[in-house]
């Protein structure tokens, strides 16, 4: 129809919009919006992944902040437990020494106890049979013995009437009484030896008692 | 718009004005021949839904423009809060090295002080069984010594046996005075006198006997004990050589 025909049909340019012109401009605008909603999704997912990776970052600063209190806990308990144990040690330590004099005092004292009953043992082996002094006695004794045995085989003669033989007798028991002197001799001096010994062991088992005070008192008895 | 498509025939104004003179100028300006068909006219929008169109989509790009907007402080502001963090973290982190650091340290030297306590206690206990040792063998030692000086003292000065010898050699003494007088008088031919003084010689020997007697009888109490010191003695060593062993372990 010729649009002068028909004027309802009559191109009006300002009001309207050819479709292919529109779709062009929406083409443009949609891919512009395409455009921006895919930049601004891009920007959120940025946004995101910052996001959790800032919570993941917080949480692991929480977590480490965690560690640091635990470690912090466990240096202080370790501390506490280095202080106790050095305490201790300072008190072993000390006990040492201690036990260290005590035992070295002991040790002492053993030595010195062992020599007084080696001293004590030679005295008593000098004062019994085999030692010079106990020959002495027993020779003083069987001349004793002998004198007096002599004696009566004198009075027995005598009585019998047999005086030469009384006094042969009379003499032997004389003679024998001389052993015995002079074994008695013999006996004092081996008995002075012996009693200058037990002198001497006597003065050292009274330092020794004095000295076994000392040891108690230093080992704590 | 008008510029992108040009109709094929002349401008309307080239028409001439309207009217029956229009029909004639029309025909001068018609190239002779058939007539040209004209092309069908263009589909077209109304404006206003164009427009409402473009603003619609406009107003939605400028939406998504301001949500990109605020996306991107929202960014700007995690990113800060993610370099804060990761500061905070390194700062955490740096610190719990540093604690680690000193806790191996610290755990180090309580593992040594658990150690030195561990030998000291051990030391003390070896200590401790030494002088319990050494306690033990003085004991015994003196207990032994004691034993020796007693047994000495069985024969010395004052003891029984000392006082029976004294009475033994003067019964002995008086003996030999005794039976000398009987000697005399038998010599002398006085009978009676002379078993007299031999009954009294007799007596002092059943005297010098029975203190004999007793001598013997402390003897054999210095022999049982002499016995006793030898095994005690024996023991000592061992007990001794025990002390010694134990007292050398540090």
């Amino acid at each position: 129809m010729d649009p002068e025909t028909n004027p309802s049909r009559q191109p009006h340019r300002g009001a309207r919009i050819r479709v292919r012109t529109a779709a062009v401009g929406a083409l443009v605008l949609v891919a512009a919006l395409v455009a921006t909603t895919v930049w601004a999704v891009g920007v959120k997912a940025d946004v995101d992944r910052k996001f959790a990776e800032a919570t993941s970052t917080r949480q692991a600063t929480a977590d480490s902040a965690a560690k640091v209190q635990q470690a912090k806990s466990d240096l202080g308990g370790e501390q506490s437990a280095i202080a106790l144990a050095n305490d201790i040690n300072a008190k072993l330590e000390r006990q040492i020494e201690n036990q260290a004099i005590c035992a070295s005092a002991q040790q002492a004292d053993l030595a010195s106890l062992r020599k007084v009953f080696d001293d004590s043992r030679a005295n008593f082996e000098n004062a019994t049979k085999g030692s010079k002094l106990f020959a002495a006695y027993a020779a003083n004794k069987k001349a004793l013995d002998a004198a007096v045995a002599d004696l009566v085989k004198a009075y027995r003669a005598a009585a019998a009437g047999s005086l030469t033989t009384a006094n042969s007798w009379i003499r032997a028991s004389n003679t024998q009484i001389s052993i015995a002197i002079r074994q008695a001799k013999i006996l004092d001096k081996e008995i002075d030896k012996v009693n200058a010994t037990t002198d001497r062991i006597t003065g050292a088992q009274r330092s020794l008692d004095q000295r076994l005070d000392v040891t108690a008192v230093t080992c704590g008895g | 718009m008008d510029g992108d498509e040009q109709p094929p025939q002349p401008l309307p104004d080239r028409l001439g004005p309207p009217g029956p003179d229009r029909a004639a100028h029309i025909d001068e300006h018609l190239p002779p021949g058939p007539a040209p068909m004209l092309p069908r006219p263009a589909r077209t929008l109304p404006r206003w839904l164009v427009i409402l169109g473009a603003l619609v989509l406009l107003a939605s790009i400028g939406s998504v423009a301001a949500w990109g907007y605020t996306s991107i402080q929202e960014l700007e502001r995690q990113k800060s809060a993610l370099a804060s963090a990761k500061q905070d973290l390194a700062a955490s982190q740096s610190e719990l090295a540093g604690v680690n650091g000193s806790l191996a340290t610290v755990r180090l030297t309580h593992s040594e002080a658990a150690s030195r306590s561990a030998s000291l206690t051990a030391r003390v206990a070896n200590q401790s069984a030494c002088i319990d040792a050494q306690a033990t063998a003085r004991e015994a030692i003196s207990s032994i010594t004691q034993l020796q000086i007693d047994t000495f003292n069985l024969t010395t000065k004052n003891s029984v046996w000392a006082k029976a010898e004294i009475a033994r050699e003067k019964a002995l003494f008086r003996a030999a005075e005794d039976y000398y007088a009987a000697f005399k008088s038998a010599f002398l031919g006085s009978t009676s006198a002379a078993a007299a003084s031999y009954r009294k010689g007799q007596a002092e020997v059943a005297t010098a006997n029975a203190q004999l007697k007793i001598q013997n009888d402390e003897l054999a109490t210095v022999s049982a004990n002499n016995k006793t010191i030898m095994a005690a003695l024996d023991a000592f060593t061992a007990t001794l050589a025990n002390a010694t062993t134990t007292c050398a372990v540090e």
